[in-house]
């Protein structure tokens, strides 16, 4: 889930993007991560019904929902990092 | 366990507890915005706290745990993917706020009203949460009622848990509004965790560490660890379960009503992200309940039994068991109190204040105020009356409340709609979603929130799109919000 850091707007937040189409860049990054949890949400959905329904263990489903949503909290965190006041 | 020292345990915790709410008293001017919002300052770590006190109740620690020990591992996935829908709020936490500080909404129908250009917008919406968040209240009631009588054999009466949680809920919300709920909320939380986990810990332990926890469950209990598994979550029961909660923190007032009151964006970063974490750690440790239940009682009749076996089994110590107790009490009155609150200010700015249009701010919330005892005691009647609708309509409380979503997503991101189409939505797909919990019917095999969602969209977009859009304060609302969202970073 790592991302280059030059588009990263985590590391961007104290910085005011200037023209307009920096700023719209800035927002396409950041859409693109709430793209990401979408595809995640519906992987939630769908993954332990099918590749996981015979893993009848802790390395299975448990593990798979465990891990999205932490991957969903960092990238709220990431996304949320940019907000300032 | 014994009557007195349930009695002992709860007064420490109202002493506690309601030391926190004088405290959280100051003096100045009241307000509507100050009495049902906390002024619009509220700090980050104690807005997540009270966020996470109103959102889990305790349905967490008996109905998850529950749910757990019945279908298994489901139960977890279906809680966590509510809690990656809280996403919600990285998209509409910073609309609500920049909305509501512009424009002074104190409840989230109000705002839908002004930007749809039409009160009755925020009438109906309001009445929708009324009619569903009352019984849910109740239950929450009835909950602890039967907790504390099936801990005590009856010695404790039902009556008693239901009286004593309605006047803590009431005493909680009206010493200072928002602001002793939300010091109180924080204490609750802190407690609801940390004394749930700590069991959580003992309990695994006890059942031979986390490495023979999970290997009992794998060789004794087949099924616990996958979906379907045992056969209870069979695909179409997991969406129709977790559908409506994917969208709850935008379709719940009483947390919707939340993004309106952090004082800063920083602030309401530190809600989203104190919350999600609190809810990962509290959803997991609910879950392992279930599941140790499972491991150590196999044969209980029901998985409502789970947590009350638990704790009056020798696996948790008599004090431990109490202080636990205490927790699932503070998580009930911790989400009732919030729920007051907030079909409070809804009856009064949304209902009272549109039939008496002359009302100014003094005398709504002096309407406020005594509309919370009111609510109370009709969530506190409707739990002594136990009918099966009051159950009914807890139970679709989700699903219900899941038709007001496409009215506020468009009243963001679609210019096009309009109040027909939001008040058509909002009743027709309401009503719907009642008739089919009522009539026990699931058509086509779906849930009643997946049929609610998809009607409620189908009326808004052709309903608006069939009326004339709105041309003034729907477009300097969306213009607004719009140009603020770039400056403070948000999308």
């Amino acid at each position: 889930m790592a991302e280059p850091s030059s588009d990263n707007p985590a590391t961007q937040h104290h910085q005011h993007p200037g023209s307009p189409s920096e700023q719209g860049y800035y927002t396409g990054v950041k859409r693109r991560w709430l793209g990401v949890i979408a595809v995640l949400i519906l992987a939630a959905f769908v993954v332990p019904f099918t590749a996981l329904t015979n893993i009848d263990a802790w390395y299975g489903s448990f593990l798979f929902w465990t891990v999205l949503t932490a991957v969903v909290i960092a990238i709220n965190a990431l996304v949320s990092s940019a907000w300032r006041d | 366990m014994t009557p007195g020292w349930i009695w002992f345990g709860v007064a420490i915790y109202v002493v506690i507890a309601g030391t926190a709410a004088l405290m959280s008293r100051h003096d100045g001017e009241q307000t509507m915005s100050s009495y049902f919002l906390g002024n619009r300052r509220m700090g980050g770590f104690m807005s997540a706290m009270s966020y996470s006190a109103t959102t889990y109740s305790a349905f967490m620690l008996i109905g998850l745990a529950g749910l757990t020990y019945t279908g298994g591992v489901g139960a977890l996935g279906f809680e966590l993917i509510y809690l990656c829908g809280v996403t919600l709020v990285l998209i509409f936490g910073p609309r609500f706020w920049l909305a509501g500080k512009k424009f002074g909404y104190v409840t989230p129908s109000e705002m839908l009203g002004d930007r749809y250009e039409n009160r009755a917008v925020g009438v109906v919406a309001a009445l929708c949460s009324l009619v569903f968040l009352i019984p849910y209240a109740a239950v929450q009631l009835a909950g602890v009622g039967y907790l504390l009588s099936g801990m005590t054999d009856g010695e404790i009466s039902f009556t008693s848990g239901t009286v004593l949680v309605t006047v803590l809920a009431i005493g909680f919300s009206m010493v200072a509004g928002l602001r002793s709920v939300v010091w109180t909320d924080t204490l609750q939380a802190v407690f609801m965790i940390i004394t749930a986990t700590l069991v959580v810990i003992l309990v695994v332990h006890e059942l031979g560490g986390v490495s023979g926890f999970f290997n009992s469950l794998t060789n004794e209990h087949p099924g616990a660890l996958s979906v379907p598994g045992k056969g209870f979550f069979s695909f179409s029961t997991f969406l129709g379960l977790t559908l409506p909660w994917v969208f709850f923190s935008l379709s719940n007032p009483q947390v919707s009503q939340r993004l309106f009151t952090p004082k800063t964006m920083k602030d309401m970063r530190r809600m989203l992200l104190g919350f999600m974490i609190f809810g990962f750690i509290y959803t997991l440790v609910a879950v392992t309940w279930g599941f140790a239940a499972m491991v150590k009682f196999p044969d209980l009749a029901t998985g409502d039994l789970a947590t009350p076996t638990l704790l009056a089994s020798s696996v948790v110590p008599t004090a431990l068991a109490i202080i636990v107790m205490i927790g699932i009490i503070a998580a009930a009155v911790s989400t009732i109190d919030s729920i007051m609150l907030t079909l409070s200010s809804m009856a009064t700015r949304d209902v009272y204040s549109v039939v008496k249009k002359d009302a100014g701010d003094t005398e709504q919330l002096l309407v406020g105020k005594v509309m919370l005892p009111v609510i109370a005691l009709m969530a506190y009647l409707f739990a002594q009356l136990e009918l099966n609708l009051i159950a009914v309509l807890s139970v679709s409380a989700s699903a219900g409340l899941l038709v007001l979503v496409p009215a506020l997503v468009g009243a963001f991101f679609w210019r096009r709609g309009t109040a027909a189409g939001a008040i058509a939505s909002i009743l027709v797909a309401g009503a719907v979603v009642f008739y089919l919990e009522f009539a026990k019917v699931k058509f086509l095999g779906q849930g009643s929130g997946v049929w609610g969602l998809t009607l409620s969209v189908v009326l808004f977009v052709g309903v608006s799109l069939a009326t004339p859009q709105p041309t003034g304060r729907a477009q300097e609302f969306m213009d607004h919000v719009r140009t603020k969202l770039a400056d403070h970073g948000a999308i």
